[in-house]
């Protein structure tokens, strides 16, 4: 579809005097992966059930899919998992999502099919008889995950998707994710784990006390000064000499007992400038060991982008 | 397709927290009990007989509630005191001088003395019918008359032969053989006795008959007392209760979201899911009151639809508390709250129904007591002002007018059944009998307060956060 599938502008949500949501811009690509990350209580949680039209908002608009929040249409394409939801007990996972496939008008002979699909996607094939009252937390999470997308939605609202799930299924999730990216469907993340949203994200926002304080692209965020590393056998005193020549930034990295144990972080201007810096670091006798790019982690932008809310107002 | 989802989803949860095995033990449990019951036609057919003269005889100048025969007072149940021998009354037209059973259907051992026998009896026709209409003409006329019920036959007279003209002296004498009808058995009296006769209800052979010991009267009592009073008080309390839950599990955090993201409004979520607990009461309903139903009639002989019609009436009921059940749980998310919301309400009306009664009955009785001589003096005691008059009065009858009478259930139900069990006009003259106003009025007043509770319960829903 053309144009953005989400689209929010001067979102506010307001609970009695409190201000959970505080005039938050938004617009999701189609075929994206967004993640929202923030503290808890930030009111992430609370920003996607406006968009999926649980919650009404205070001020501001938001359209999704090319509808009004909460309209019935755009429901239709809208998948959730919520993050502390609380299926029906009495349900087993296939009755659960013929429960919900049945609520999203799919025909039975395709809910059929939909339904052994999903199971064993999710990774609960063979447990058909098992209640949800006797499922485990990863279980749960996994039919809920199911039950997001039984119905094909185009816009998948994730809160927390990984939440009690061990690490070879946090894994599953994470391929599954990428799988439905590359099916073309967008899809709404919120999750506190950012190195899983590092590996799956397209764009990122970060919230802060229900304001939107950064929002870009993963290499946007995190790309803004690359920077390179240079290892050595020895101390490269030659090298050393060259960088303070040329009067590029550098620091050396305090690694005790790495290998190799001289290890130098780089700041090349250009890629002129970089090209050169290897080819004399080759030439270097306390021997070049290894080169390696380094990004700023999307760790280390969400704790400065906190900090520095924070120092803003205190 | 989204309410049979729905519908499907609530049959799981009504499986779930065992309803159906609820309905099951009770149905069960009251089949089994009414297995137990007896009614046993006791030889008492001269009685009936002479009770079906005097009927007869009563027919045709009766007015009251209460008539005269031979200067006694008879209650109006056209079952008369006890009956020996030959009836004789001085403005009896007609006079039973002997009556004895003439033919035994197949399965009959005793002597014949039941309401599936036969029966020729002699008569003696009064002056009246004997020379103002002619010997053929009485015949006709017995054929017309005799056997009824309040108009209703329950007998057919197959021959009338004139035995022995009568003169200015003697009566016609005539000689009739009558053949029962089905409805014979209802004003024939029976011993009714429970656990296999371990405990007798009534039982009228070793004393005068009742209005109570006719078979019609004995299942009116049992059905519109036990069946349609006690039962359906806890019927209705009990389904509430039963579905009380249904509507705050589906708005418990973490489960509504999932239900509010479907492409289905709010609204219609909320009535499909209240709908459900209808369908389920219905079912439920139906099941144990179709069981005690055929029980009952099975036993007794009896086959009367009217209680069958307490099915529509307890699911309509049901359908108002449910919807003020589900009312208070949407408000306050709490199925404890909606539980005691539904009471509540039921309660409150029930007390409003007390309160009115109360005022009619004080006023009547004191107009009856105004139309009493004054002790004290001349003429008649003075009435004070009517309690239904005052502010008080007014306010009760007016709300006790606007507000859901849930007392009218049972007595729309209770004159259906007597319609039924009692053979035609009879009905009215029942001791049964209760003030009924307008039905029709009445359920359009508690189906307009269930719509109105469901639509505030659907704004509610549809206009708060969850
Ligand atoms: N229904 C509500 N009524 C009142 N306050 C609410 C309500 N829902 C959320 N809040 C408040 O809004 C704020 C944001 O909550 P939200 O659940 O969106 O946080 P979150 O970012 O999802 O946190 P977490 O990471 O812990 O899930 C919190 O301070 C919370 O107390
Ligand atoms: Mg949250």
């Amino acid at each position: 579809m053309a144009g953005p599938v989400l689209c929010v502008s001067g979102l506010t949500k307001r609970f009695r005097r409190f201000e959970a949501l505080v005039g938050v811009n938004l617009s999701v690509e189609p075929g994206t992966v967004f993640s929202l990350l923030g503290q808890n209580g930030a009111g992430k949680t609370t920003l996607i059930k406006v968009l999926l039209g649980i919650l009404k908002p205070s001020e501001g608009t938001a359209q999704v899919l090319g509808f009004p929040v909460g309209s019935v249409q755009a429901r239709r394409k809208i998948g959730y998992l919520p993050e502390d939801h609380r299926f029906p007990e009495y349900h087993t996972g296939p009755s659960l999502l013929e429960f919900y496939g049945g609520l999203q008008g799919i025909p039975r002979q395709e809910r059929r099919k939909r339904i052994g699909f999903w199971l064993d996607r999710v990774g609960l094939g063979g447990r058909e008889t098992v209640r949800i009252r006797e499922y485990s937390k990863g279980m749960k999470q996994r039919i809920g995950i199911a039950q997001a997308l039984i119905h094909d939605p185009d816009l998948i609202f994730l809160d927390e998707p990984t939440d009690g799930v061990d690490p070879v299924g946090r894994r599953e999730i994470r391929d599954l994710m990428l799988d439905l990216k590359r099916m073309g469907k967008t899809l709404f993340l919120n999750s506190h784990l950012l190195g899983e949203v590092e590996l799956v994200s397209d764009r990122v926002a970060i919230l802060n006390k229900g304001k939107m304080v950064r929002e870009g692209s993963l290499t946007e965020l995190t790309g803004s000064r690359p920077s390179w590393i240079f290892g050595f056998a020895g101390d490269p005193i030659a090298f050393r000499q060259i960088l303070m020549a040329k009067g590029v930034q550098c620091s050396v990295m305090e690694k005790p007992g790495a290998s190799p144990p001289h290890q130098w972080e780089v700041f090349p201007e250009s890629e002129a400038v970089f090209g050169e810096l290897v080819k004399l670091a080759g030439e270097d006798p306390a021997g070049l060991r290894f080169l390696q790019p380094r990004r700023e982690s999307l760790e280390d932008v969400y704790l400065k982008s906190l900090g520095q809310r924070e120092a803003v107002s205190a | 397709m989204q309410f049979i989802a729905i519908l499907k989803d609530s049959i799981r949860e009504a499986l779930d927290a065992r309803i159906f095995w609820i309905i099951g033990i009770i149905g069960g449990i009251l089949v089994l009990l009414g297995l137990t019951m007896s009614f046993e036609p006791l030889p008492m057919g001269k009685v009936v007989i002479g009770n079906l003269i005097t009927g007869l005889t009563g027919a045709e100048g009766r007015q009251g509630p209460q008539r005269r025969v031979g200067g006694r007072r008879v209650d109006g149940n056209g079952l008369f005191e006890a009956f020996q021998g030959i009836f004789r009354q001085s403005d009896a037209k007609i006079v039973l001088l002997e009556a004895k059973a003439i033919n035994l259907t197949a399965d009959v051992v005793n002597d014949g003395n039941l309401p599936t026998s036969e029966w020729k009896l002699r008569l003696e026709l009064a002056p009246e019918i004997a020379k103002n209409r002619g010997a053929s003409d009485s015949e006709s006329f017995l054929k017309e008359h005799f056997g009824k019920v309040a108009n209703t036959p329950v007998v057919v007279v197959k021959s009338v032969k004139l035995v022995s003209a009568g003169g200015s002296t003697k009566l016609d004498q005539v000689e009739l053989e009558i053949v029962p009808l089905p409805g014979f058995r209802r004003i024939w009296p029976h011993k009714w006795s429970m656990f296999f006769g371990g405990l007798t209800i009534l039982d009228c052979s070793k004393r005068p008959m009742t209005p109570f010991d006719a078979l019609g009267n004995q299942i009116l009592l049992l059905e519109s007392i036990l069946v349609a009073g006690i039962g359906t008080w806890v019927a209705l309390l009990l389904s509430v209760a039963l579905t009380s839950f249904f509507i705050p599990a589906m708005l418990k955090k973490g489960t509504v979201e999932t239900l509010l993201v479907r492409p289905i409004s709010r609204w219609r979520l909320l009535t499909y899911k209240y709908c459900g607990g209808l369908l389920f009461i219905s079912f439920g309903t139906t099941v144990i009151l179709g069981a005690v139903w055929i029980t009952i009639s099975f036993k007794s002989g009896v086959w009367s639809q009217a209680l069958l019609l307490m099915i529509p009436v307890i699911v309509f009921y049901y359908a108002f508390l449910h919807s003020i059940s589900t009312l208070g749980s949407v408000v306050t998310r709490s199925a404890v709250f909606g539980l005691i919301a539904a009471c509540l309400v039921w309660f409150s009306l029930f007390l409003l129904n007390v309160a009115r009664d109360s005022i009619r009955m004080m006023d009547q009785v004191a107009e009856v007591a105004a139309g009493l001589p004054n002790p004290q003096g001349e003429g008649t005691m003075a009435q004070g002002p009517k309690i239904a008059d005052s502010t008080f009065g007014k306010v009760i009858t007016g709300v006790h007018r606007w507000l859901p009478r849930p007392a009218e259930i049972d007595s729309f139900v209770r004159t259906k059944l007597q319609e039924d069990l009692l053979l035609g006009r009879e009905a009215e003259k029942s001791p049964f009998s209760v003030e009924i106003s307008d039905w029709k009025e009445s359920a359009g007043i508690t189906l307009g307060h269930t719509v109105l509770a469901l639509i505030l319960a659907c704004l509610v829903f549809s206009y708060r956060d969850p």
